[in-house]
């Protein structure tokens, strides 16, 4: 049965069209002060033709198709081996690894990871100097591009595993399967159908890649474009160069989007990899210890950097930092912005989400469509692109460098936006399915709904949401670069600026601070949302 | 916690202008380590503000070349009046911004190594380039740019990126006004005993104080701060045979500074004594007047050769030369 | 010859018990019944050792399963779905089944020689998710035939198929238990199913923890 057309669906729709109309403006708005910029006049072909310019293309490309492949293969032989070694111990240390690595700040990653590889980390005193390269470079950018997309592959993959039918895996035991056969008729069949939009996603964001290059890459050969706009922008201001990545990043970005679409990866939320898997199968031996080194691998990448940082940083020397007005205000700063950011870019999620469900139930497809590819917009527009068109655009009338704040908080919304609609979209849509003629018996307001129904009945989601992109903007070291200054830092902005002299221990201090912070941030939106929900139950 | 509300105001109150304060604010635009505690900005702040009645306020930023980059960026909107950390090689470039206007000063160095009268960029120090050493870590360090660059690959150097900090630049100028031509070779040759490029000076420092590297880009005097301020003699800087390239730092004043009346008491004053005093012990070069050479100056290394180009032939051939820079560092 | 003694499966969150006896004949089909959530599911998850029981002995020709791995223990399933691999030909999913001893050309001729018994010799070379639901659950049993186990647990097999197909099924079934001489322990929903099947009955039901 159809339902009749109400006013709180059509608002719904009209909000939700609104808010993707201003999001296709604010990617137009970009793109025409770009070309204002410079690019209107620019011999596009001189600067073409200047050799570091091609390079730059060339080991942008290069290094983000590297960081897919290992990846890649990282991360589903580790989820494969968690998935069928799920009993040994260290399981729930390596699954909390992957996920803190959605959350831990690439600040604190760069500083935790030299820590073990760096010339002067734990490797090294282990006498292991002789396998660590001497200095910074492709390796050390590959490094961390693994250390944050191994854990997302892997969670994809196992979550992926998690809902193959139970009747297969009895089956492949009944059956005798043998590793190589549970790899060909069970775990690359399922794991495959979700592979293209992951590894498109991990495409995306190593080829936009940004702080971990500028902290990792050890000078001007290993690059990204994102890092050269930096450059050309904050150092040689070079507006037309700056423009002319812009666009080439922007139409890669277009293509690997439009083909591969990764925005349609959906992110495991927890309680999927709680449960223990129902496969029983045959284990050889031999397979035994290839299982056992890629555990072993999994635990050296992921956990044991963070573990160097957290008990084995000297914090002494920079405990005074803390009682300084300039650690505070920037920890305030970090603090609104994620705050801010989280709530905007919920809301942005929960706009779009409601307009594509709504324009789905009244069968006009484009419009659905359309809404729901806005929200991927800005994995296509990266955060320093924005940053740069909005003070592009902006400089003729005001003093840009105000308004930073205001211009990060809308870049970090728009940042996790893609992620948060991915959390909340599929919840919602069930949701809203379940519950639209009830609550439409009700005569429940928009509002009304969502204080009362919605938010205590996807508590979980929506803390998830909040939590992740209040941990990502907290954590973020992007648009930061440009507006930073002496009055106006963040905790990240503060740690990088720290961080290029090897322990010093301000830099190990704010580190754990920002660390903690964020996995703060993330419990306790998680704690609050509980609460509430315990409140309306009583 | 009393300080993390205010300080949580402040966030939300960020957009705001600043607040007027009672007394006019003078803001300098400068390099980072010029404004650490144990820099000259703390000293300079106080010796101004004694005699002009308003607050000065320094902004520090992560690199040199990236005052230019920033005031650029601001464009008429800058905040700044007056930037100070640039050098000769920039000031042909900074004048073509047209964001800068003449200091209307009358020049009066008694100590620069060569004569230099700009209306536009007062100069307020200047040493010379050098690799600086551990001498318990290195007991010969190569004796010429030539040697450095022939080394063993086993040997590690820490230098600036040229397009973000002065000695970065004035390093790149150096190679040049040896190698000429043959630059790109020597660069290529130098590339696998480079341990890594950074933005700033105080980067790469500290990164060679801790010990990463065996010798970094830095200044002849450097090694005057290890042995007056803290009393260590372990640290030298290498004398090359070749010349070492000179730096002439300077400050200029913008053309829309807020505060025209006390930028120019504040260029006057950089040739002063008192600013000229502060700055040998503090920022670690030599000062304009001879006046103000500190005792523990005398067993630095001098040149006999120095170079240094001229603001016009840095502005003609730096985007040449950073690229040419550039293609060999990636291959 | 299957028999189950004295098993016993705990549930230890509602605090009961089933326990149950009996014994199943090659050629013989029996039917487990019972309330929805009493625990058939488990029960024949038991026997084929996906679940160990709290105790009891279960037995082919008098040799004890329990301490047999799954693949060891004589005897194949079939689910209500998911019986199949979809992203492989129907022959390749039979191939899975034959036991790893035939040659190449024994094991051609035994895929041959189901399928043709099961009506499904004309979609040998069609990829799997190409077949309606009741062509799928032939397939399955096809493959359970092939790999030569006396003992065949079927779980509700009928139970996503329409009225027609289901009729032709459980013809399906009687025969194939009489020709390959099977033990057949079914469960079954519907007790018409049961009376058509000719089956013997095993009624479980809940009984405290003693």
């Amino acid at each position: 049965m159809r339902l009749p057309h109400n006013d709180s669906g059509f608002t719904r729709l009209i909000w939700g069209t609104f808010i993707m109309g201003a999001l296709f403006c604010l990617a137009a708005i970009c793109l025409i002060s770009l070309y204002q910029a410079g690019l209107a006049d620019t011999n596009i072909s001189s600067l073409l033709s200047r050799p570091y310019f091609g390079y730059v293309i060339y080991i942008t490309l290069i290094q983000a198709l590297l960081s897919v492949i290992l990846s890649v293969c990282g991360g589903v032989l580790g989820a494969i081996a968690l998935h069928r070694r799920w009993h040994w111990p260290l399981r729930r240390l390596i699954l909390a690894g992957c996920f803190m690595a959605m959350i831990v700040p690439t600040t604190v990653a760069a500083i935790s990871l030299l820590k073990l590889w760096g010339q002067s980390g734990f490797i090294s005193l282990l006498g292991g100097s002789a396998i660590i390269p001497d200095r910074l470079g492709l390796w050390s950018v590959l490094l961390a591009h693994c250390f944050f997309n191994i854990p997302l592959i892997m969670r994809v993959c196992l979550s992926r595993l998690q809902s193959v039918p139970q009747g297969q895996y009895r089956h492949a035991a009944l059956l005798r399967f043998s590793a190589g056969a549970y790899f060909r008729h069970i775990e690359w069949p399922a794991i495959r159908t979700v592979l293209p939009s992951v590894s498109g996603l991990v495409f995306l964001l190593c080829f936009t890649s940004f702080s971990l290059v500028l902290m990792l890459g050890g000078g001007p050969a290993i690059t990204t474009m994102e890092v050269s706009i930096y450059t050309a922008l904050r150092f040689d201001f070079d507006l037309s160069k700056a423009a002319v990545l812009c666009v080439i990043q922007l139409v890669i970005c277009a293509i690997i989007l439009v083909f591969i679409k990764p925005s349609s990866t959906n992110f495991a939320s927890d309680n999927v990899l709680d449960a223990a898997p129902l496969r029983a199968d045959h284990q050889s031996k031999i397979w035994l210890v290839g299982d056992g080194l890629l555990w072993f691998g999994l635990v050296i990448l992921l956990l044991v950097p963070l573990g160097l940082l957290i008990f084995n940083s000297d914090i002494r020397g920079g405990i005074d930092f803390l009682s300084t007005p300039r650690f505070w205000s920037a920890f305030a700063h970090s603090v609104a912005l994620a705050i801010g950011a989280a709530t905007g870019a919920v809301t942005l999620a929960m706009s779009l989400a409601m307009a594509a469900a709504e324009a789905q139930r009244r069968h006009w497809p484009l419009l659905s469509r359309l809404v729901e590819f806005s929200h991927s917009l800005f994995l296509l527009v990266p955060a320093l692109v924005l940053g740069t068109s909005f003070f592009i655009l902006l400089r003729p009338y005001v003093a840009v460098f105000d308004y930073g704040f205001y211009i990060i908080l809308l870049g970090n919304a728009l940042l996790s936006l893609p992620f948060c609609y991915r959390i909340l979209a599929p919840a919602l849509l069930t949701h809203w399915h379940k519950t639209d003629r009830l609550c439409h018996a009700l005569r429940l307001g928009i509002w009304q709904r969502f204080r009362l129904i919605t938010l205590p009945a996807l508590g979980a989601e929506f803390a998830f949401a909040f939590g992740l992109s209040a941990a990502l903007s907290f954590g973020d070291l992007g648009i930061i670069t440009l507006f930073g200054s002496q009055e106006f830092e963040t905790l990240p902005y503060l740690l990088f600026q720290f961080m290029n002299r090897y322990g010093a221990a301000e830099a190990d201090l704010l580190a754990l601070v920002l660390l903690g912070s964020a996995l703060s941030l993330y419990y306790i939106s998680y704690y609050l949302i509980k609460v509430y929900r315990g409140l309306l139950a009583r | 916690m009393k300080q993390l509300l205010a300080s949580l105001t402040a966030a939300a109150l960020l957009a705001m202008p600043t607040m007027a304060s009672a007394k006019p604010v003078l803001t300098i635009y400068t390099y980072e380590s010029f404004t650490s505690e144990w820099g000259p900005g703390p000293q300079i702040e106080t010796a101004f503000e004694a005699t002009c009645d308003c607050d000065l306020n320094f902004v520090s930023l992560d690199s040199s070349i990236g005052i230019l980059g920033r005031v650029q960026l601001e464009g008429a909107s800058s905040q700044a009046d007056i930037v100070l950390g640039l050098d000769t090689n920039l000031t042909a470039i900074a004048r073509d911004t047209g964001l800068f206007q003449p200091h209307g000063v009358t020049a009066q160095s008694d100590n620069l190594p060569i004569a230099y009268d700009n209306d536009m960029f007062m100069p307020f120090d200047w040493g010379y380039f050098a690799f600086v050493y551990d001498k318990t870590r290195m007991a010969t360090p190569p004796a010429s740019l030539q040697a450095l660059v022939e080394a063993d690959d086993d040997l590690r150097i820490v230098i600036q990126d040229p397009r973000t900090a002065t000695p970065g630049l004035g390093f790149l100028l150096w190679m040049k006004s040896v190698y000429g031509d043959d630059a790109a070779d020597a660069w290529r040759a130098l590339n696998p005993k480079i341990v890594t490029v950074t933005k700033g000076w105080w980067d790469a420092y500290s990164l060679f104080l801790e010990g990463e590297a065996d010798m970094v880009m830095s200044y002849s005097t450097s090694p005057a701060y290890h042995q007056i301020a803290e009393g260590v003699d372990q640290y030298a800087a290498a004398s090359f045979s070749e010349g070492h390239y000179m730096q002439i730092e300077v400050a200029a004043m913008l053309k829309n500074a807020p505060q025209p009346e006390l930028a120019k008491k504040f260029m006057a004053f950089i040739q002063g004594p008192e600013f000229q005093g502060i700055i040998p012990t503090t920022n670690w070069m030599y000062p304009t007047q001879a006046s103000a050479i500190p005792d523990g100056f005398d067993g630095l290394i001098t040149p006999e050769n120095a170079y240094l180009f001229s603001g016009e032939d840095v502005k003609n051939n730096k985007q040449a030369w950073v690229d040419e820079w550039l293609s060999a560092a990636t291959n | 010859m299957f028999h189950a003694h004295n098993v016993i499966i705990q549930f230890e969150d509602e605090n009961s018990q089933i326990c149950t006896s009996f014994t199943v004949q090659p050629g013989d089909i029996c039917a487990i019944v019972g309330p929805s959530g009493v625990g058939k599911s488990t029960l024949l998850s038991a026997i084929a050792g996906f679940e160990t029981p709290h105790s009891g002995t279960l037995t082919w020709d008098g040799q004890d399963l329990v301490s047999l791995a799954v693949w060891e223990r004589p005897l194949a399933c079939l689910f209500q779905s998911d019986n199949i691999f979809t992203h492989l030909s129907v022959r390749r999913n039979l191939a899975l089944g034959v036991p790893r001893e035939l040659s190449n050309k024994e094991c051609v001729l035994a895929i041959q020689e189901v399928a043709e018994n099961l009506g499904i010799g004309a979609f040998l070379d069609r990829p799997a998710s190409d077949l309606s639901g009741g062509q799928q659950q032939r397939v399955g049993l096809a493959r359970a035939l092939l790999t030569n186990k006396p003992l065949l647990l079927l779980d509700e097999p009928f139970s996503a198929l329409d009225t027609e197909t289901r009729e032709t099924a459980i013809a399906l079934l009687k025969r194939i238990t009489k020709d390959y001489d099977l033990a057949v322990i079914i469960i079954a929903h519907d007790e018409a199913d049961v009376t058509a099947l000719d089956a013997s009955l095993v009624r479980l039901y809940r009984e405290p923890i003693s």
